[in-house]
């Protein structure tokens, strides 16, 4: 079975990606950092889902480059808190529920991915508060955060439903020729 | 209807009840704010040691705009809410793992300053803090 992070060389065995897809999963990486720093001003909305998923449909599993750099670069940028253990897994998970669903074509369902991920996201950084102070703990926690999420959650439906479609066809159109 | 519609349609009423469900979860087991007049303690202990005490008499329903109306504390609003970053004038120094830990009546707040309710005779501690 072909292993999800080996992109294939010439004969077939490499496992180096090629010089082009790797620049274009790099900039990927940066321009996720790079609009989650400009719309910091604003709590819980931004692109980073959308571009995840972007990624995650243009190269499957090697998304998964794109979105260590980009948690990389938040950590030099913000500190090494809990919330970037949270981070390790969060984002990540979007990458994985994008290539084992990387077979939908429609922007809608996406969209409403992109949604349940920015809806869940509370959720899912409260589980280190589980270790540390209980179950009482992290459902607090999770509670207090809820609007938050509901934000999220909308913006991240909108924000998929307007650029997926149009942000996939320049990356396919200018930034991917002859990149395979 | 063809069956692609059909699908985003079913995707679209399953996000509508996750939403909806989480809204009904919020408003049953979120603390609720209290309206009026009421006073608050916060104990500030600094970096040196040194503890300050602060009677605040306020009509904010959370722990931020009662910390704020006195000028108490500043930091940077986040996903997560505000970060504090100085209290009393005293500021942290994120990269040398230095944070403000805030504590009601000795025990971790479990929520952040923008999210905690506060009501008539809280009492809080912000203590300068080294090490995650």
């Amino acid at each position: 079975m072909k292993s999800p992070l080996r992109s294939d060389g010439k004969d077939g065995k490499s496992i180096r990606v090629p010089a082009r897809k790797l620049t274009v999963l790099a900039l990927m990486g940066a321009l996720m950092y790079a609009c989650q720093v400009v719309m910091s001003f604003v709590p819980n909305v931004h692109i980073v889902a959308m571009l995840i998923i972007v990624t995650g449909l243009l190269f499957g599993w090697e998304a998964f480059y794109s979105v260590i750099l980009f948690i990389i670069l938040e950590g030099i940028t913000y500190g090494f808190g809990i919330w970037w253990f949270n981070y390790l897994y969060v984002w990540p998970v979007l990458v994985l529920i994008v290539c084992l669903l990387r077979k939908n074509d429609s922007v809608i369902f996406w969209a409403v991915v992109a949604a349940v991920h920015g809806l869940c996201f509370g959720a899912l950084c409260a589980i280190p508060y589980f270790f540390i102070g209980g179950a009482g703990m992290a459902f607090s926690y999770w509670v207090a955060g809820i609007p938050f999420d509901i934000v999220h959650c909308i913006s991240n439906f909108v924000v998929t439903l307007v650029l997926l479609k149009p942000l996939r066809t320049v990356i396919e159109r200018y930034a991917l020729q002859k990149a395979e | 209807m063809p069956a692609a519609k059909k699908k985003n349609l079913i995707v679209l009423l399953v996000l509508i009840v996750l939403i909806a469900g989480a809204a009904l979860t919020y408003v049953i087991f979120s603390q609720k704010p209290v309206e009026g007049m009421k006073t608050i303690t916060v104990d500030v202990i600094h970096k040196d040691g040194t503890k300050k005490t602060f009677r605040i008499k306020t009509t904010e329903e959370f722990l931020r705009g009662a910390l704020e109306q006195e000028d108490l504390i500043k930091g940077t609003d986040s996903q997560f809410g505000m970060f504090v970053e100085t209290v009393d004038g005293e500021n942290v120094d994120a990269g040398s793992q230095e944070w403000w830990c805030f504590t009601q009546n000795g025990e971790s707040l479990m929520t952040g300053v923008d999210v905690t309710p506060i009501k008539d005779g809280d009492h809080y501690e912000i203590t300068f803090t080294v090490g995650w």
